[in-house]
C-alpha cells in the first residue's frame, strides 16, 4: 500500500529525529564514562601476597615527603606531584658481637635506605606532560615514565646522604642498639660504626 | 613571502620555548626517629587489566552504552599493570625495658617479655610493571594520567582489603616465629638458656613459647 505523501514527509524526520536522540543519549553516557576510563574499562584482581620475608632489621629513622617530581628525556617533560615515605634500616640478623669482656662489643651494619611511594590516597599526580618540541608528541610510554620515578627516588636518597639524615641514622641506631643490648646482656654495651 | 616565512620560523621557535622555572622545594617534609626492629615484611602484588568493556559482562545501561560505542571503534585497547605495596610486622623496642629481662642464676634461664608486635603498612613501589600491552588500530594509547589513575583505584581497593582481610595477619605470624628465633639466638650467646614471651597489645606477658638452644 502507498504511503500518503503527507505521512511520508513527517515520517522520515521523525524517525530522524528519534534515531538521533537515542545517538546523542549514548554519546553523552559514553562520553561521561570515558572521562574516567578506569570506571568502564578496568578489571582489578584481588590482592596476592607475593612473598613473606623474616627479617631483623633496626629501623631508627622513618621519614615522610611531599615534593614535586620534574624530570625529562629529550623533548619530553613531565611534572608531577609524589607522597614518599621511607625508612634507614640496620640488618642486626647477624650482628658482629663480643660479649666476652665487661662490655659488650657490637658492631653496626652498613644503613639500607628505603624510598617508597606512600600509600595514602593521590600519593602520585600528574600535574603536566609535554613536549618542547613544537611537532613532539607528548606520550609518555610506561618505562620512560618509571625511568623516571627511579631517577626521583635516587635523587631524594642523595638528599638524606648530602643534609646529614642518614649520619643521624646512624647515630640513633648505634645508641638503640646499645641500649636493647645492654637490657638483654645485663651490662654495659657499645656499638662501633664503620666508616 | 620569503619575509613571511622568515617571521614565521621566528615566531614557531618562540613557541618551543619553555621556560625553565626554579627548582621547587618540598611541599612537606617530616623525619621522625623512631627505634623500630622489624621482624617480617610482607609483599602484596595487585594487578589490574585494561580492557575494553563486554556487552555480556555490562550490568547497566551506561555499561551497555560504553560497549557498544567501543565495538564501533576500531582497533583494540588491551593492558595489564601490577605493582608491590609493603606490609612490615615490628616491635617497638623504646618499650623494652630492663623490668621486661628477669635473670635466673640458679636456673641459669633469661626471661624475656617483649613488647606486642604491631603492623603497619610500609609503602608500595614507584614504579609501574607493564606485563601486557596492546593498542591497535586507531585506538588511544594509555598515557600517563589514566596509568595514575588506575594505579590510585587498585591502591583503594588494596587498602579495603588490608583492614577487612587476612593479609597482615600472615605478616605478623612470620614477625611473632622470627621474634621468638632471633632473641633466643642472642640469649643464648650468653650462655643462658631463653624463656621468650610476646605481650599482647594490652602489654599483658602471654607466655608464647619456652625455647632452649
Amino acid at each position: 500500500m502507498k504511503m500518503k505523501p503527507v505521512f511520508k514527509t513527517y515520517l522520515i524526520p521523525a524517525v530522524g529525529l528519534v534515531l538521533a536522540g537515542v545517538l546523542a543519549y549514548l554519546g553523552i553516557t559514553c562520553a561521561r564514562r570515558n572521562l574516567d576510563v578506569t570506571a568502564s574499562g578496568a578489571e582489578i584482581s584481588p590482592a596476592r601476597i607475593a612473598e613473606v620475608r623474616r627479617m631483623a632489621r633496626l629501623c631508627s629513622i622513618e621519614f615522610y615527603r611531599e615534593l614535586p617530581m620534574r624530570d625529562s628525556i629529550g623533548t619530553k617533560h613531565i611534572f608531577a606531584r609524589r607522597k614518599i615515605q621511607g625508612q634507614i634500616t640496620f640488618d642486626v640478623d647477624s650482628l658482629q658481637l663480643d660479649a666476652t669482656g665487661d662490655t659488650v662489643r657490637i658492631v653496626l651494619p652498613r644503613e639500607q635506605v628505603v624510598v617508597r611511594e606512600s600509600t595514602e590516597p593521590d600519593s602520585y599526580e600528574i600535574v603536566d606532560v609535554w613536549n618542547s618540541s613544537v611537532f613532539g608528541s607528548s606520550r609518555l610510554s610506561n618505562s620512560e615514565e618509571n625511568l623516571f620515578k627511579r631517577r626521583h627516588d635516587r635523587r631524594i636518597m642523595s638528599t638524606l646522604y648530602a643534609d646529614g639524615t642518614v649520619t643521624r641514622a646512624r647515630r640513633d641506631a648505634a645508641t638503640n642498639l646499645a641500649r636493647m643490648v645492654s637490657i638483654l646482656y645485663g651490662r654495659p654495651a657499645m656499638v662501633v660504626i664503620r666508616k | 613571502m620569503i619575509r613571511f616565512i622568515f617571521i614565521l620560523s621566528i615566531a614557531l621557535a618562540f613557541i618551543s620555548c619553555v621556560r625553565k622555572g626554579p627548582d621547587t622545594p618540598d611541599f612537606y617534609s617530616e623525619i621522625r626517629s623512631v627505634d623500630k626492629l622489624i621482624l617480617s615484611e610482607t609483599r602484596v602484588t595487585k594487578m589490574a587489566t585494561v580492557r575494553d568493556p563486554d556487552f555480556t559482562d555490562a550490568e547497566t545501561l551506561g555499561d551497555r552504552a560504553a560497549a557498544v560505542i567501543s565495538s564501533l571503534k576500531v582497533g583494540q585497547r588491551v593492558a595489564v599493570y601490577s605493582y608491590d605495596t609493603y606490609i612490615q610486622s615490628y616491635i617497638d623496642l623504646s618499650s623494652l625495658t630492663p623490668a621486661d629481662v628477669v635473670v635466673n642464676d640458679r636456673d641459669r634461664t633469661v626471661t624475656l617479655y617483649l613488647p606486642p608486635i604491631r603492623t603497619e603498612l610500609a609503602g608500595r613501589d614507584g614504579t609501574l610493571r607493564e606485563e601486557h600491552y596492546r593498542v591497535t588500530g586507531f585506538r588511544s594509547d594509555i598515557g600517563p594520567q589514566e596509568r595514575a589513575r588506575l594505579k590510585e583505584r587498585m591502591n583503594s581497593e588494596l587498602l579495603h582489603e588490608i583492614e577487612s582481610g587476612t593479609i597482615a595477619e600472615a605478616s605478623r605470624e612470620s614477625a611473632r616465629a622470627k621474634a621468638l628465633e632471633y632473641f633466643a639466638t642472642l640469649i643464648s650467646a650468653s650462655g643462658y638458656r631463653p624463656i621468650i614471651s610476646i605481650k599482647d597489645s594490652s602489654s599483658r606477658p602471654l607466655y608464647e613459647n619456652e625455647t632452649g638452644l
